[in-house]
Parts: C-alpha cells; sequence; structure tokens
C-alpha cells in the first residue's frame, strides 16, 4: 500500500516547477512584446505569417511534455493501486509482507458518518452534539466506503486522498497513517450533499499499534460485544 | 457609408416590436447578448452574497438553506443563462458580418430561441417565489441528492424545465449559425480563409450540436425519475447520471472559450497591426480541442472510482498540446509588430494570462494523484474561475472594446477602459489565488460555513475583497457604456484598421449588413487591400510617379 501523501508530494514535485516556469515564461514575452513592439506607426506589418514547420515542431515538443507527465502518473498511480483489492496492480503483494492491515468500514449518511471494524465487532457513529472519530493504528488501513442515501465524498486532507461514497456501491482504497496524533476536524465530506453538508467533518485520531489495540479491546468491552471475528 | 462626422445610423426602428420581434440576426443577437449580461449582473450579485458570508466562520447573513440556494443558482445562471447563451449571441451578431453574409439562416428559428432561453432564464429563477425556495442542487444536479426524495421541492423541477428551455434554445442558435458559417460565405471566402473568431465560432457549434444533447436527456431523465421513478434507482444509476451530465459539462466549458478566445485572438491582430500568425495550425488546434475536450468528461469522476482514470488523465494532460499552439500563435502576432496598447488588446493579454493560470492548473487537476487531493475543494473553485472568468469574461471585455463601435457607432472611452481593466485584473488576482491555498488545505467546495479552528478566515477575507474589486470594476464597465453612448467618438466605419468584413460596412451595420463586399483572398480581406494599397505607394515612390496624386 502507498502513502497517498507522499505520492501527492512527488507528483506536485514535479508539475508545480513546470507550471510556475511556462507561467512566468509567457507572462514575461507577453509584457516583452508589448513594450519592446510598441509603436505609433499605423501602417500594417508586412512579414511573416505562417511557420507550419516550426509549429509541427514545437507541437511534437509539446507532445513530449504530456508525454512525460503521464507517464510520471501512470507509475505512481501504479503505486497508489498496487495492493488493493480490485486495484489494478498485483493484489496481495501487501498480505505477503505484515500482518494484514485493519479494515473499516465508512459509512456516509446525510450528515454523519458511521465507521465500522469488523475485525473487532466495533461501530463508532456521531451524535448530533459531538463529531463522529474516526480512529486508526499508524501503518496501512484498508477502507471500504459508501453511503446509505446521496453521493457523499470522505476526504482527509492530511493524507492527500478522497473517495466518493455511493449509495449500494462500496470503494476500496488503502492510507497509511504515519503520525500518531488527535486531528480535530481532520475528514470532511467533500462532496456536496445538501443541507448540511458544510458541517459532515470527522475528526481523525491516529494511535500507534499498541494503544489502538488497547482502544479497540476497551471498546468491544464497552459494547459487550463478541469475540474478534477476523 | 457613414462619414466620421455624422451621428451613427440607427439600424431598423427601436420599437419595442423591432427590439423583441425582429428577425434581423443583428437584433436577436443584441438582445440575446443583453438578456445574457443581465444574468450575469444578478449572478454576480449572488456571488457577493456568497463572498460576504464566507469572510468570516459562522453565519451571519444567509441560513444553510439560503446559502445553498444561492451557490446553485450562481453556478447555473453563469453557465445556462450567461455564458453558454452570451457565447452564441455574440456568434448571431458578428458571424455573419464577418464572413459577409446579408443574414444568417433560418432567422425566426433563432429569435424563437431567444424566446425559448427568456422563459429558461425566468422559469429557473420563478423558484425564488415559491414556499421552499430556488433548486439547491447545485449547478451539477447530482443524482441521488436531486432526486424527488432529498429534494421534493418545486424550485428542482422549474430548475430543470428551465436549463432544458435554454440548452435547446443555444442548440437552435448553434444550429442557425454553423448552417451560415457553411452556406452564407462571401464568394472566395473558403472554409480556411474563414477569420479565426469565425473558426472558434465552427468548433463552438460543433460542441453544442454534439454535447448538448446529452444534457437534455439527462435533465428529462431526471423529471421523469422525480414524477415517476425508476430511471436512476439501479445501483449505477448515480453514476450513470454523472456520465451524462459530464458528457455535456466539459465541452461547455469550451463553447464558452473558444468564441472569447477568437474575440481576444482578432483583438491582438489588429492592435499589433499584424496579420494572425500560424492561421492554419490555429485551425488544425481548434479542431483539435474539440475533439479532444468530446473525451476527457471523466476528469470530473477520478474520485468516483467508476472511470477508466488513466484513459481520462491521457486525453486531459493531451490537452496541453492544442492549448501551447494557441499561445504560440497568440505572441507569434504580437512578435514584432506595430503594437498600440487600446483597452481591448490589455483585456485580451489579460485573456492569455489568466487563462493561463487556469489552464496550467487543470494540467494539475488532470493528474489523478493531484486530484484526489484536490478535487471538489476550492482549488478547482479557483482553477475553473481562471478558465471562466480569465477565459470568458476577459476575452468577452476584449470583444466589447474592440467591437463596441462597429455595434453603436461610437467608440467606449479608453480611460475609463483602462481603469475598467485595471480594477478586474486586481479583482480577480485577489479573490482566486487565495482560493488555490484554501484548497490545498482542505477547505471543500460548496460550504457556507467552516471551523474557525482551520484558520481559514484571512484567505477568505482577501478573496471576498476581491470580489468586491471585481463589482467595482464591472460597474466601471457600465458607466463607461452609458457615458460612451451619448459622448463617445463616432467611429465610422473601421476605427482601428480591422482585418475582417465587419470593418468594411457602417457602423452600426445596414439591415443587410453589406452594400459592397471587397474580393475575399485570405482570412484578413481588409488588410490584404491596406497591404495592396501600400506597395503600390511605395511602388509609385520608388518609380518617382506623380506624388501629388497620391498625397491625402
Amino acid at each position: 500500500m502507498a502513502d497517498t501523501r507522499e505520492q501527492y508530494e512527488n507528483v506536485a514535485a514535479v508539475y508545480w516547477p513546470i507550471a510556475i516556469g511556462v507561467f512566468v515564461l509567457v507572462v514575461v514575452l507577453i509584457v516583452a512584446f508589448a513594450l519592446r513592439y510598441r509603436s505609433d506607426d499605423h501602417r500594417p506589418v508586412e512579414g511573416r505569417s505562417r511557420a507550419e514547420g516550426l509549429e509541427s515542431l514545437y507541437a511534437l515538443g509539446l507532445a513530449c511534455v504530456a508525454a512525460a507527465l503521464a507517464y510520471l502518473t501512470f507509475s505512481t498511480m501504479a503505486e497508489l493501486e498496487a495492493g488493493v483489492p480490485g486495484g489494478q496492480s498485483a493484489a496481495g503483494e501487501v498480505a505477503a509482507v505484515g500482518p494484514p492491515a485493519l479494515e473499516v468500514t465508512v459509512t456516509a449518511a446525510r450528515w454523519n458518518w458511521r465507521f465500522d471494524y469488523p475485525r473487532y465487532g466495533i461501530t463508532q457513529v456521531g451524535s448530533g452534539t459531538r463529531l463522529p472519530t474516526l480512529t486508526v493504528p499508524t501503518g496501512d488501513v484498508r477502507f471500504a466506503v459508501t453511503s446509505v442515501d446521496v453521493v457523499h465524498s470522505f476526504f482527509i486532507p492530511e493524507e492527500r486522498y478522497k473517495r466518493d461514497a455511493f449509495p449500494e456501491r462500496f470503494n476500496r482504497f488503502g492510507l497509511r497513517f504515519e503520525r500518531p496524533g488527535f486531528r480535530r476536524g481532520g475528514g470532511k465530506c467533500a462532496e456536496y450533499c445538501g443541507l448540511r453538508h458544510s458541517y459532515m467533518n470527522f475528526d481523525l485520531r491516529v494511535l500507534d499499534r499498541a494503544a489502538f489495540e488497547r482502544w479497540a479491546q476497551a471498546q468491544r468491552a464497552a459494547a459487550g460485544g463478541a469475540g474478534p471475528r477476523a | 457609408m457613414t462619414t466620421l462626422d455624422a451621428p451613427p445610423r440607427r439600424s431598423g426602428t427601436l420599437s419595442l416590436l423591432g427590439l423583441f420581434g425582429s428577425t434581423d440576426h443583428k437584433h436577436i443577437g443584441l438582445v440575446t447578448g443583453l438578456t445574457a449580461f443581465a444574468f450575469f449582473l444578478l449572478a454576480g450579485l449572488l456571488a457577493l452574497l456568497m463572498r460576504t458570508e464566507l469572510a468570516e466562520p459562522g453565519l451571519q447573513i444567509l441560513r444553510d438553506d439560503t446559502y445553498n440556494q444561492v451557490f446553485t443558482m450562481h453556478g447555473s445562471t453563469m453557465f445556462y443563462l450567461f455564458a453558454v447563451p452570451l457565447a452564441l449571441a455574440v456568434g448571431l451578431y458578428l458571424v455573419p458580418l464577418q464572413i459577409g453574409a446579408a443574414e444568417i439562416v433560418w432567422p425566426r428559428l433563432a429569435l424563437l430561441g431567444y424566446w425559448l432561453f427568456l422563459s429558461g432564464g425566468l422559469i429557473m429563477y420563478s423558484g425564488f417565489l415559491t414556499a421552499d425556495g430556488a433548486a439547491k442542487a447545485a449547478w451539477t444536479a447530482y443524482d441521488p441528492l436531486s432526486d424527488s426524495v432529498a429534494t421534493p421541492e418545486a424550485g428542482m423541477d422549474l430548475w430543470i424545465i428551465g436549463v432544458v428551455l435554454a440548452t435547446v434554445a443555444t442548440m437552435i442558435w448553434a444550429a442557425c449559425v454553423l448552417a451560415t458559417l457553411v452556406r452564407r460565405r462571401a464568394p472566395g471566402m473558403t472554409m480556411l480563409r474563414i477569420p479565426v473568431f469565425s473558426w472558434g465560432m465552427v468548433v463552438t457549434c460543433l460542441l453544442v450540436l454534439t454535447a448538448f444533447p446529452a444534457l437534455v436527456l439527462a435533465m428529462t431523465l431526471l423529471y421523469i425519475d422525480r414524477h415517476f421513478g425508476g430511471v436512476f434507482t439501479d445501483p449505477g444509476g448515480p453514476l450513470a447520471y454523472q456520465h451524462l451530465f459530464w458528457f455535456y459539462g466539459h465541452p461547455v466549458v469550451y463553447v464558452v472559450f473558444f468564441p472569447f478566445l477568437g474575440a481576444a485572438l482578432e483583438a491582438i491582430a489588429v492592435c499589433s497591426r499584424k496579420r494572425f500568425f500560424g492561421y492554419h495550425a490555429m485551425v488544425l488546434s481548434l479542431l483539435g480541442f474539440t475533439a479532444l475536450s468530446m473525451s476527457v468528461w471523466g476528469h470530473h469522476m477520478f474520485t468516483t472510482g467508476g472511470v477508466a482514470n488513466r484513459y481520462f488523465a491521457l486525453t486531459s494532460t493531451a490537452l496541453l498540446v492544442p492549448a501551447g499552439i494557441e499561445y504560440f500563435d497568440s505572441l507569434a502576432t504580437m512578435f514584432r509588430g506595430r503594437i498600440v496598447v487600446r483597452t481591448s488588446l490589455l483585456f485580451a493579454l489579460g485573456f492569455l494570462g489568466l487563462f493561463l493560470i487556469g489552464g496550467l492548473t487543470g494540467i494539475l487537476v488532470g493528474s489523478p494523484p493531484l486530484n484526489y487531493h484536490l478535487h471538489d475543494t476550492y482549488f478547482i473553485v479557483a482553477h475553473f474561475h481562471y478558465t471562466v472568468v480569465g477565459g470568458t469574461v476577459f476575452g468577452f471585455f476584449a470583444g466589447i472594446y474592440h467591437w463596441f463601435p462597429k455595434v453603436t457607432g461610437r467608440i467606449l472611452g479608453e480611460g475609463l477602459g483602462k481603469i475598467n481593466w485595471a480594477l478586474l485584473m486586481v479583482g480577480t488576482l485577489l479573490t482566486f489565488i487565495p482560493q488555490f491555498f484554501l484548497g490545498e488545505e482542505g477547505m471543500a467546495r460548496r460550504i457556507s460555513d467552516y471551523p474557525a479552528y482551520e484558520g481559514w478566515a484571512g484567505l477568505n477575507q482577501l478573496s471576498t475583497v476581491g470580489a468586491f474589486v471585481i463589482f467595482l470594476g464591472v460597474l466601471v464597465l457600465l458607466i463607461n457604456v452609458a457615458r460612451s453612448l451619448r459622448l463617445g467618438r463616432v467611429a465610422g466605419d473601421d476605427p482601428w484598421g480591422g482585418h475582417t468584413l465587419e470593418w468594411t460596412t457602417s457602423s452600426p451595420p445596414p439591415r443587410h449588413n453589406f452594400e459592397a463586399l471587397p474580393p475575399v483572398r485570405s482570412y484578413a480581406p481588409l488588410l490584404d487591400l491596406r497591404e495592396e494599397r501600400e506597395r503600390a505607394r511605395a511602388g509609385a515612390v520608388a518609380l518617382g510617379a506623380d506624388r501629388e496624386e497620391l498625397r491625402p
């Protein structure tokens, strides 16, 4: 499973300098031409008005840039999808390396979130006065996202990742959490879903593995749940 | 033809019947454009309401429900009732003049289009008069949010009817303009001598006629689903709706871009006193743009998990090729020109610079690993506002300053024009640059409020101030127009040294546009004539011919 935040930074580190470079170059040329070629001479300028050869070469150059960007994007996507069931790369790679990642089922509803942990038989949900909290261990976590009504979107800005929640469908993906800690409003609904869309946030709590295990057992005991299902 | 000192001649009568019932393409184009501009002002006021609300955390002036109506109607108005009708309106007015036609094809159909458009707009806005208010499912009206369970209100139905009427009107106009371009060109004007602006209209009409039926279909299905059920109920239904919507929803961005790109390019060529550079490459790039833009819609759906992300990432990135040609040709046209810096040129250059921000960030969000974070945040809001404010509005304003003399017979004030330009430049940068940062920090779009602990108030306040600067800029344009209609310098036939046929007739043009047409041997027939005159003069001087005869 890939680190979505790192992938985002890697791609952005290539795209942004190119974008800013092109922008500066074009703006400098526009301003330079507008100043340099100002003239009060009203006669039209006769001169070359076509350069098909040059423009073909230029278009070829642009196509190469597009191809390079697409290559970077595609190879990053391949890393993102590696190990995610339903992804397009070799599934199961991750399972062979470490213990199977925790799975969380995320159910979005107008205007609340429910987080189910099938392995522990735990359910977390927000109330009218309190935001729901997504508690995860450090390391890889698998998500399956769905909705009970309209389209929502499960968005964790810190992970640089979001995925839409559709009714009667599951979207599956993996995220890697690095830093333990509590992030108030660290998750949001990104897809407009009606009246209280603005407030459909959740808190994010990342615990280290041992602390997460303690938290999960305590939750299970409090809920009077049965043994681990996984 | 008018002489320089004579007052501008009025074409047709100014009776109410003439204004709203005339089949003159200039009247239809002008009335459509003015109506669209009125909707622009209305939607702009809605934007000010939103920006005021967002200046601080907490709700100050709107309730959540009202805010949702306001942003829905802002987006819907800007696309369905302003930008798209305006794109076709400038085509209705200018295309026959640029290609030397006396009329458009099917003028009465075009007039019907105006009435459909106006009724569509009024019906959409009549939602505000219902008990539950206007539509509030965003301009995209995603199912199931827009279905009869989540949004049972009547405002939604009125919105659907309004969208269908305005879209059918657009399709009618596109048919008229395209038929005119194909059938009514002046003798000598081959397809590859159609001026750049009118080529922009060719591809605009192609996009409207191929992509817009998908919207009419989506809206019809949505209406049936709301009232009879069973259309989008399948688990794949919501995704199918998004496909139908974006099959229209991406091409529409180019529909509101090409005509204004054309306007900016005409202004650049005329103000550079030089033939437009790379005409053939530009025509190819427009056609390439059009073909590609029909196959990129899935990039609006990268996060749905329901489209082939690689395919749409590839086609979206490939858009930089035709866009690069467009920039190359614009710069090459200015290169070694004799540039006169008029307001029309300033807006055209502003168009290039601001649209570039939108285009480059578009390449960024066309990459799925970046899109997964930036999608549906304020980054996207900023990105597409640089394409529609930088592209549509700046291109349109370049066109206003360029063609106002042709339409009214008087020239817009240059002093106020430059203030107009400066305010809009500053306003557009100040409003939308902070939104890139807000989006990067994770501020989702379409929210009426944000928690104070996010620390987004400062950037939002900058953005709000910017919105009011834009408002001032638009106000200056209105003052300039009102002033110039009475006091503006009389334009004459051709105040700029234009390149294309519309500058050969009087301002405003007579009912059937032309009394005589010059020969058409290129995409800049008037420039050909001027160059010939210059050559003849230079040749005569070189030969020592009778100079008295040449002296004016």
